[in-house]
């Protein structure tokens, strides 16, 4: 269904007026446009996640009444390469309890895993510079859910190694979470790969190009990959993780310096990441909007079609901080409840609708979303019913009516 | 042979496949506090956990003590007017209406009378103090409960009290503004004109806080059914204010036994009929809205006339005691003076603090829940240490 | 779910109004006429000296006991004062700002000033002297126990005129 729509598009990972010797091969198959790539998408993700704390603190100040930073730059906007000055010159501190080869380790683990998915993400293209792809594998899918997972385990060697209580909590909180989201996230995605046929990223986006985006087509898998990857990062309102109300920080509680800065940087880029996978997934990659291609408009996308991306996964980031300085915190077995009572459940049904699209054709499938709907509707109207509205109302009291102070038998 | 030997011992020393495993959970003790984010201040639980579960919890407090009873009757001269510098900050956020209590207190005591106008402004900077509080309650809530945005939107509205407060007593949050049989100095021209301003504007801003989350259902699901008291211990433990009201008891100071001139004023007194956290947050916000009820009905009728009764310059009342009570935003708030008759400092001098009082009750609330329920649990108290360790 | 959206939107009304904040080092807060900061030592413009007669009432009521203060005879003879004070320190790291050093005094002889900014590296800098004590009380008039100023308001002080 997809595969001869890929061809017709050409876009290729390697543009054709690239040397030889940046493509050969070298060492593991690496070629020198390879490390290229990589160094650039290393910088792109520095650079961009500075510029995703300064937006974030922007959007928390105006939505906090107040202005965010203002003095580093314009508008505050130096303010972040400030920041990691500052992290750099601080002391790096290792407390005596630490253990002294795990403690070190771990933000380096999780770092790695996050910038590693980047790899695989299909950027779009722009004009002479082809299709951006780091690697473009045809397991894509699968690499991207199996690498970030590795973070759990940086996240547990941090909060095991510290030598804190508090973290200890954390990275327990941290493994609970993961392993609960990886199955709805994994469930929702399996829709996507049945749309494409395909689990390689670009292909995934051509294919959106061709039969519409996946968020209007599955939208329940767009809702529970979006809110699955947020939990995943640990993310308002599912930070339980980090928690620092509750726990002051969890895992990261005695870190400091760069290394704590490494933490902040791979908690930001998996943000930068998980809007980037959204776009791609869901949003339809670099499409400028769905149904350009058969209006005669899909040369802008082709063109310009990293801007979009760009685009896309910003407003996602977004969104993800705005919804950070709205909503508090979930409890973690209201976190557990979550994924196994709501996500889960709408996972399967959003893979068993998707397999009624590409079985049984559009028809069946529209009845299908209907029926979901009108399921939910009821299950949500039950809930509420359920919930005693009583409390709410508060009762008011007439003068004569309120005991004193020796009829409730108080102290006088 | 030294090989068949070390295999021996390996398998000597090695756990047998058939012996029992003791796979029990292991109590953890977590300290939490005095330095966290979320103990308002520097309040020590120590909790003992069973994996997220409070399985007990034990109170530490004194960190904040400064001895305000003491320094209260230590004054050489003036004595009497030196104790209220360590009542206000003792509560800090509530600093007007224990100032109105202690006054009260002295009032009493040396048979001082107060004017009507002293008594109005009296009613209204403290019903705006009320105000304050709650908003500060309100923020360090949401907080508590993950979200930083309320205290933003609370501090917002605080700002604007205290700069009326700045503007009648000079300082914003301790202004040391009463005095035994009326005020320090009169209110500003402009006061009326203000105070309207300001409960204009804090309507709008009471909607705003709802609209945030008073019905966010993660808001809900978190405190609703969270730390209920139930009447007979709230009783028990002599838990008052907001908490007290919450289980179903409309009992208030400025209702049951109204002091001052709260007699001639209509409002409501909220109650809830579980009481949990929400009903004792909501109850709060409700109280936010009688308190600018007060307001407007005092602001209507304040009249003029002079705001200092008869009181002598010097002030030295006989012997005898006084207890006087009152309603601030945190419960029953007492003040006991006894003076020896000679020297111009109470002999003696203390405060009944509601928050102490009903800080007792975290026990009943936080054993069973987990530990963010804890934070929850202890924020819906609205402990100021400043008032428990004193 | 009306409750999340109804945040969200209450967010975003928020995000879309002016933010309430003061740049505070760049644009002084308003102070209001009663505004209680640092006390401060009179200066008496029309014979050129201090008010203040060394009676040592305010060290003696003050509650933090943060006023040390010694005397000398007066003998200038522009008024009929019997003492002048020779040194004069407030601890201002001290002192809590309740103003009843000024109530007491009877010579109306101090005031508190609208002086607030006092950060600093060394709390030892917080013990200001008599020169000091009279310089950020220059400008300053005597209001306590007098009565309000009829006509238009004094309102709020020019934050230019902070010291
Ligand atoms: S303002 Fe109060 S604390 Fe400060 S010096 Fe005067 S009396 Fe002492
Ligand atoms: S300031 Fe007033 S009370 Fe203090 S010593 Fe001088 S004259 Fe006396």
């Amino acid at each position: 269904m997809s595969n001869n729509a890929a061809s017709e598009l050409t876009l290729q990972a390697v543009p054709s007026w690239m040397p030889a010797f940046l493509v050969a091969p070298m060492i593991g198959g690496l070629s020198l446009a390879d490390l290229i790539a990589l160094v650039v998408l290393l910088l792109f993700v520095l650079i961009f996640v500075m510029i995703e704390i300064w937006m974030e603190r922007k959007v928390a100040g105006h939505i906090q009444l107040r202005r965010g930073p203002l003095h580093v730059g314009p508008h505050g906007s130096l303010q972040s390469p400030a920041d990691v000055l500052k992290l750099l010159t601080k002391e790096d501190l290792t407390p005596v309890a630490a253990d002294r080869i795990v403690f070190p380790m771990a933000p380096y683990l999780v770092f790695v895993p996050v910038f590693l998915t980047f790899l695989v993400i299909p950027w779009g293209p722009l004009v002479l510079f082809g299709n951006f792809v780091v690697r473009p594998f045809d397991l894509g899918l699968v690499y991207m859910v199996a690498i970030p997972a590795m973070q759990g385990i940086g996240l547990v060697m941090a909060g095991w190694s510290s030598g804190n209580k508090y973290s200890l909590l954390g990275s327990a909180r941290v493994v609970a979470q993961l392993i609960s989201y990886e199955l709805p996230m994994v469930i929702a995605l399996l829709g996507v790969a049945m749309m494409a046929e395909s689990l390689n990223l670009t292909t995934i986006v051509e294919s959106q190009m061709k039969q519409g985006w996946n968020v209007f087509l599955q939208p329940i898998g767009f809702l529970v990959f979006f809110l699955a990857t947020m939990s995943e990062m640990s993310r308002a309102p599912f930070d339980i993780a980090v928690a620092e109300s509750e726990i002051v920080g969890g895992p990261f509680v005695e870190y400091s310096g760069m290394r704590w800065g490494i933490f902040y940087l791979a908690e930001f880029a998996a943000v930068c990441l998980n809007s980037a996978l959204s776009t791609a997934l869901f949003l339809g990659g670099w499409e400028l909007f769905p149904g350009s291609r058969a209006l005669g408009l899909g040369w802008i996308s082709d063109q310009f079609g990293l801007l979009f991306f760009m685009g896309k996964m910003i407003v996602l980031v977004l969104i993800i901080q705005w919804a950070r300085f709205v909503l508090p915190r979930l409890r973690i077995d209201q976190l557990m409840d979550f994924a196994w009572k709501f996500l889960l459940p709408a996972a399967f049904v959003n893979f068993i609708l998707t397999a009624i699209l590409q079985v049984f054709g559009f028809v069946p499938f529209a009845i299908g979303i209907g029926l979901t709907l009108a399921l939910a509707a009821v299950l949500l109207a039950t809930y509420q019913a359920r919930r005693s509205p009583s409390t709410v109302a508060l009762m008011r009291t007439s003068p004569e009516s309120v005991p004193t102070s020796k009829g409730v038998g108080l102290p006088v | 042979m030294a090989i068949a030997s070390a295999i021996n011992m390996l398998r000597e020393t090695a756990p047998s496949v058939s012996e029992e495993r003791n796979l029990e959970t292991v109590e953890m003790t977590i300290n939490m506090g005095p330095q966290h984010p979320s103990t308002h201040g520097v309040f020590r639980m120590v909790l003992t956990l069973e994996g997220e579960r409070v399985k007990n919890v034990q109170s530490h407090i004194g960190y904040l003590h400064r001895g305000a009873e003491k320094l209260g009757e230590s004054g050489e001269i003036e004595g009497y007017r030196k104790a209220m510098i360590t009542l206000d900050r003792t509560d800090y956020l509530s600093s007007l209406l224990n100032e109105h209590a202690y006054v009260m207190a002295v009032e009493k005591l040396a048979g001082i009378s107060v004017p009507e106008r002293a008594e109005y402004i009296r009613i209204i900077l403290g019903e705006l103090t009320r105000i304050n509080s709650h908003c500060m309650f309100y923020g360090a809530f949401g907080a508590d409960s993950g979200a930083t945005t309320p205290y933003m939107y609370a501090f917002a509205l605080r700002e604007e009290i205290q700069q009326l407060f700045e503007a009648v007593g000079g300082a914003r949050m301790f202004p040391n503004y009463y005095r035994a049989g009326g005020l320090r100095e009169d209110v500003p021209h402009d006061f009326v004109h203000r105070v309207q301003a300001i409960i204009d504007r804090a309507f709008y801003a009471f909607d705003d806080f709802d609209n945030l989350i008073t019905a966010n259902e993660i808001f809900l699901s978190r405190t609703r059914g969270l730390g209920i008291l139930d009447q007979t211990r709230a009783l028990d433990l002599g838990v008052s204010g907001p908490l007290l009201r919450a289980t179903g008891l409309p009992y208030d100071v400025r209702r049951s036994e109204p002091y001052s001139i709260y007699d001639r004023f209509a409002f409501d007194v909220p109650v809830g009929t579980t009481g949990d956290c929400y009903e004792r947050y909501l109850i709060r916000q409700e109280e936010m809205r009688q308190s600018i009820r007060i307001i407007e009905q005092a602001l209507k009728d304040l009249p003029g006339g002079p705001i200092m009764g008869n009181a002598p310059k010097a002030l030295r009342p006989p012997k005898g005691e006084a207890y006087v009570r009152i309603e601030n935003s945190r419960g029953d708030f007492g003040v006991y003076l006894v003076s020896d008759g000679k020297s111009s400092a109470p002999y003696r001098v203390k405060y009944r603090s509601p928050c102490f009082v009903n800080l007792q009750s975290l026990n009943d609330m936080v054993i069973g829940t987990y530990i963010a329920d804890a934070v929850v649990a202890l924020g819906s108290i609205d402990i100021v240490l400043g008032e428990v360790d004193r | 779910m009306r409750g999340v959206l109804g945040g969200f939107f209450q967010t975003l009304k928020s995000f879309l109004t002016k933010p309430v904040t003061r740049l505070y080092p760049y644009e002084k807060p308003p102070l209001e006429a009663r505004f209680m900061g640092a006390p401060s030592l009179l200066w008496d413009d029309a014979v050129d000296e201090v008010v203040c007669v060394a009676c040592n009432i305010c060290a003696r009521s003050c509650p933090d006991d943060c006023i040390t203060l010694t005397g000398d005879k007066y003998t200038d003879g522009k008024t009929n004062k019997k003492n002048i004070i020779k040194d004069y320190f407030i601890d201002l790291g001290r002192c809590s700002y309740c103003g009843i050093c000024v109530e007491v005094c009877p010579f109306d002889a101090n005031e508190m000033s609208p002086h607030f900014e006092l950060s600093t590296y060394d709390r030892m800098t917080l013990v200001y002297d008599k020169d000091q004590l009279i310089e950020i009380g220059r400008g300053v008039t005597r209001r306590t126990g007098k009565p309000e100023p009829v006509g238009p308001l004094p309102g709020i002080l020019d934050p230019s005129t902070y010291r």
